[in-house]
């Protein structure tokens, strides 16, 4: 019998039925990659484990992960999920203020040593002393180490928490940074987007919960199961990308015929994530789809690669310098610069060979070579 | 301009040797190819639709897209079969001083300040003069080297479990996706400018040196003319 403790008596207290819980671990298993037999593991781990006690903190960012995160796809998900962790600790979603809720926090840190995970939204300043975002009168990077101290593992949230996103654009003023760039010797799961998929999230906190390690990242840290392909290998617009059919602008025939956002900047081809094959609320549908272009939320850097530029161009700005010249322009250029040093080379080198010509004809002997 | 009929030529000297033309005119080809397509894949400016205005018959983007690839092997397999030649060819298929040796720069400022018209230098060099050396090096050997690399990086994306994902390194270092593309564009138009100023270098040498510089590439030998 499920204790009190279990995800799964949680949710029987709750009115959940069996039905419905299974199909949850029916979903997550899918969109984890995980195969039809992980379903009874997954339904295990829920049945028998302990809830996993978390420490969600939100730093400096705009809350749109948590917002993601509470539309999941299933109709009850939302609830499976915010009860399947032990959510000890979140601004946004807890009862708690002021001194009960750092009280809260501390008092999860001690009786979960080691244990608990730490979920971190936003990205985290650094300049001047950090002072751009204090809680309770304490700076995020103080925060942020000490709760990472005896953390099992970090889980950082959306494009903030793992490069740092629009907050660290050029120029970058409070000096905001990943959370992987402060702790370095605790394993992190980067989930990017700006913000990340709820079923991703989802799909990360069921892997942790079931098999009690991380899922397999990729270089970068990310999951591979959901950010392993890039958005351009699984884009219902692909057939037009290989046909050459492009929109040339939003209001032309193309765009109405829904051809591929290519040229009007979109960047599924550079950018790894789920929203071609998971997509949006609910699987109806992503920005692709809806007809515009990918903005590359999930990369890094996607605010600055463009030269800080249009979003809406697909040829990359040459960095460094700042004119927003594209890397064709300033290719052209090079080569025009080749080609008129060499007219300009050739017309010199005409006229002192005709020089050195004339002053050899006056010497008795010559057996100079020329160039 | 000297007397055609005035000149003798004599010292035919044997430079390139058939791998090494053979090897230079497939690059060549190659380079032509990989600028064509790449040009194209990072800009389609070509609409199809205007011809047969059907996604389900055209796979312009699509074949653009696999003659890349096949260049870019064989650019690589040529280069490979180069590198291989430098090794057993004759004296003039490998550099004999790289930038990181003294003597390669005294030569290099000599050849130099003969391009910039400041000294008339004596002898032409037979193979590869040093300022050539270091455009080679640096555009041919390394920018080939990087242009592979990273083409096959971007090549891994398409497929992430397949063999190519093992260069997905280029990403940690280089920065990401969109960044690679654009450097590796960046890279290609540099190519562009080396064949420019290889190009007119080499068509300058003929006119001035007579040394059967054009031909050369054909024929394989080098020859010492003198009225």
């Amino acid at each position: 019998m499920p204790t009190e403790d279990t995800f799964y008596g949680h949710l029987q207290r709750r009115g959940v039925n069996r039905r419905d819980f299974l199909k949850f671990c029916t979903v997550m298993a899918a969109s984890l990659g995980l195969g039809a037999g992980a379903t009874s593991q997954i339904a295990e781990a829920l049945e028998t484990k302990k809830r996993l006690p978390v420490i969600w903190r939100h730093l400096q960012e705009c809350t749109c992960c948590t917002e993601s995160f509470i539309r999941t796809q299933h109709p009850i998900a939302a609830d499976i999920i915010l009860n399947m962790i032990s959510l000890d600790y979140d601004e946004t979603l807890m009862a708690a203020a002021g001194h009960h809720a750092e009280a809260a926090a501390q008092k999860v840190m001690e009786e979960n040593k080691g244990n608990y995970i730490l979920a971190i939204e936003g990205s985290i300043p650094t300049k001047d002393d950090g002072i751009y975002c204090v809680l309770a009168g304490r700076t995020a990077v103080d925060i942020l180490k000490e709760e990472a101290k005896n953390a099992k593992a970090i889980i950082a949230w959306g494009s903030c928490a793992t490069v740092g996103c629009v907050q660290s654009a050029n120029p970058n003023p409070t000096g905001a940074v990943a959370v992987q760039d402060i702790i370095k010797d605790k394993p992190i799961i980067n989930v990017p987007g700006c913000p990340p998929i709820a079923e991703v999230m989802a799909g990360v906190i069921t892997h942790l919960l079931t098999f009690e390690r991380l899922p397999e990242l990729d270089s970068q840290g990310r999951p591979k199961a959901f950010y392993g392909h890039r958005i351009h290998d699984k884009c219902n617009r692909r057939a037009y990308f290989d046909a050459g059919l492009f929109v040339e602008s939003f209001d032309d025939q193309g765009a109405k015929e829904g051809w591929c956002l290519y040229k009007v900047g979109c960047k599924g081809p550079n950018t790894y994530n789920s929203c071609s094959n998971l997509e949006w609320n609910g699987g109806l549908s992503y920005p692709i789809k809806s007809g515009h272009p990918c903005i590359g939320c999930s990369e890094k850097g996607f605010w600055d690669n463009t030269g800080g530029q249009s979003l809406y161009t697909h040829l990359s700005d040459v960095p460094g310098l700042k004119i927003g010249m594209n890397v064709d322009t300033f290719g052209a250029a090079a080569v025009g610069a080749a080609v008129a040093g060499a007219a300009v080379h050739a017309g010199f080198s005409a006229v002192t060979k005709k020089a050195h010509d004339k002053a050899e004809a006056e010497k008795p002997c010559k057996n100079s070579m020329g160039g | 301009m000297k007397d055609m009929n005035k000149l003798t030529c004599m010292k035919t000297v044997y430079v390139w040797e058939l791998p090494v033309r053979v090897y230079h005119w497939i690059n060549a080809l190659c380079i032509v190819l990989l600028m064509a397509t790449g040009l194209y894949i990072g800009n389609p400016v070509l609409r199809p639709t205007v011809v047969t205005g059907d996604a389900a018959t055209v796979f312009w983007m699509g074949r653009t897209f696999m003659w890349h690839m096949a260049a870019g092997y064989v650019f690589v397999a040529v280069y490979l079969f180069r590198l291989y030649w430098a090794f057993v060819g004759n004296e003039y298929a490998r550099s004999h001083h790289w930038p990181w040796q003294r003597e390669f720069w005294l030569e290099f400022f000599d050849v130099l300040l003969s391009y910039l018209f400041l000294r008339h230098h004596k002898e032409e060099h037979l193979g590869h003069n040093p300022v050539a050396n270091l455009a080679y090096f640096g555009f041919i050997m390394v920018g080939s080297v990087f242009m592979a690399i990273s083409g096959f990086a971007m090549y891994g994306e398409l497929h992430p479990n397949g063999f190519f994902n093992s260069f997905s390194w280029v990403f940690s270092i280089f920065g990401p996706s969109f960044t690679v593309h654009m450097l590796h564009r960046m890279m290609a138009w540099g190519i562009v400018a080396f064949v420019v100023v290889h190009l007119y270098l080499s068509l300058r040498h003929d006119m001035f040196a007579r040394n059967g510089t054009l031909s050369s590439m054909v024929s394989g030998y080098k020859f010492h003319c003198e009225e």
